[in-house]
């Protein structure tokens, strides 16, 4: 291979297996010399071309595709169980088309039991496992709607969304417990379910808080330490009305 | 990540088993592609936001053309493909769709403080320069790794075209760069 030819065949495909290119590279000093030396500036070119990528673009890519789906096939009349909405949810990102999503609960008197009732509706999809965490701006921005913000995140937030509590625009916090997650809802006060300041049901647990013009209920195992939670949220977040 | 997310049980949902296992071959090209076409999108564009709003575009088409996705050893130059459709679209259009949740993201910009990242950026400025007929052909290839065949079906040119547009981008690229090279050489010495 003359050294013109070399040259070319070198620039253009520096990787190539052709068996002349590559007994050409070991003809010469010179062309080992060149060929380590574009080999390298290649892989600096390689390097250069590999710009970092947004850390939650997968998510959103599969987040767009769950919305679609779930558009689509309210399209042709079928209401399932929301997975998108759930899945929206699940990887922490609110999303206002579900606003008006309501689980179609049974009306329940109590805030508590309304509470217990909608963490057994969704607890398929929270895992205290999960690995995805939610940002204190993103849930800050959240928060914007309910006139706090949290300082400080008082746990392991794995997820936070929007849903709808008795007809009222809610934020729905899961955050990683002991054993179990543990679900937080911040309630503005225009719904129409009587306070109580706690409630069991089976193996779940709500302690409800009233802090001016919203209400808090914590909701989780009773084993959980329920009450910290509260005071933890109390503690971090600062209201401005 | 989303087994995670849904635990040991599955989601009450009546999903059929075919519109299951769509969107279990969905999420296997996001997890494994969605990297490569956003760089090759960042590439294409030079504008992180615009790059990330064409990806999402892209793999939403992708979502609902899956089905014509027969050979899953061609997705990443089918995805290309779509993301080059999708990217002459843009100025079709007068903007994009911007929903809700998007959210800025930063890349990263540490200030350039070791010779290395200085080079890195330097060389990053000096391949945006490139004019894109070099440009494109050198990104499908390095980052891509594709062959001069496979760069000649996606931007539908002729072998001969492409191998010459690559040697002229490498070409190019080490002129400047060794110029460079040079310049901070006098100064520094």
């Amino acid at each position: 291979m003359d050294e013109l030819n070399f040259r070319r065949k070198l620039y253009t495909e520096p990787n190539s297996k052709d068996p002349e290119f590559l007994a050409a590279v070991s003809d010469s000093q010179k062309n080992k010399a060149l060929y380590q030396e574009i080999k390298n500036f290649d892989s600096k070119i390689d390097s250069a071309l590999k710009v970092d990528v947004p850390d939650d673009l997968a998510n959103r890519l599969l987040l767009r595709q769950a919305i679609d789906s779930h558009q689509s096939q309210r399209r042709k009349g079928r209401i399932h169980l929301a997975l998108a909405a759930s899945v929206a949810f699940a990887v922490g990102i609110s999303y206002s088309l579900f606003q008006t999503q309501d689980h179609q609960l049974p009306l329940h008197q109590s805030l508590t039991a309304h509470a217990i009732e909608h963490v057994i509706h969704e607890e398929n999809f929270f895992s205290n496992q999960s690995v995805h965490r939610v940002s204190l701006n993103n849930l800050n921005r959240d928060m914007q709607e309910f006139n706090g913000q949290f300082i400080d995140h008082a746990g392991e937030l794995l997820a936070a969304g929007f849903c709808v509590f008795d007809g009222v625009r809610s934020l729905h916090l899961v955050y990683k417990g002991e054993k179990d997650t543990v679900a937080v809802f911040i309630i503005p006060d225009k719904h129409q379910l009587d306070f109580n300041e706690t409630e069991i049901q089976g193996n779940l647990k709500a302690v409800a808080k009233q802090f001016q013009g919203r209400q808090i209920v914590v909701v989780g195992n009773p084993k959980e330490e329920l009450d910290q939670w509260q005071n933890r949220i109390d503690e971090k977040v600062q209201w401005s009305i | 990540m989303i087994k995670n997310i849904f635990g040991k049980k599955n989601p009450n949902t009546s999903v059929s088993s075919d519109m299951a296992s769509k969107q279990r071959k969905y999420q296997a090209l996001v997890q494994a592609l969605h990297g490569d076409i956003y760089r090759y999108a960042y590439w294409l564009v030079h504008d992180q936001h615009i790059a990330e709003d064409l990806v999402q575009e892209t793999f939403l088409r992708a979502w609902r053309a899956l089905d014509s996705l027969k050979d899953e050893k061609a997705a990443k130059s089918w995805l290309i493909t779509i993301l080059r459709r999708e990217n002459a679209r843009r100025f079709e259009r007068k903007q994009f769709d911007m929903s809700e949740y998007e959210e800025s993201t930063i890349i990263d910009q540490k200030s350039a403080s070791t010779e290395q990242e200085i080079e890195n950026d330097m060389l990053r400025s000096r391949i945006k320069s490139l004019p894109e007929e070099y440009r494109e052909p050198l990104v499908l290839q390095v980052l891509g790794g594709f062959s001069g065949e496979e760069i000649a079906g996606i931007l539908d040119l002729n072998k001969n075209t492409v191998m010459t547009r690559l040697f002229r981008a490498r070409n190019q690229l080490k002129e400047i760069i060794d110029s460079d090279a040079d310049v901070r050489g006098k100064y520094s010495g």
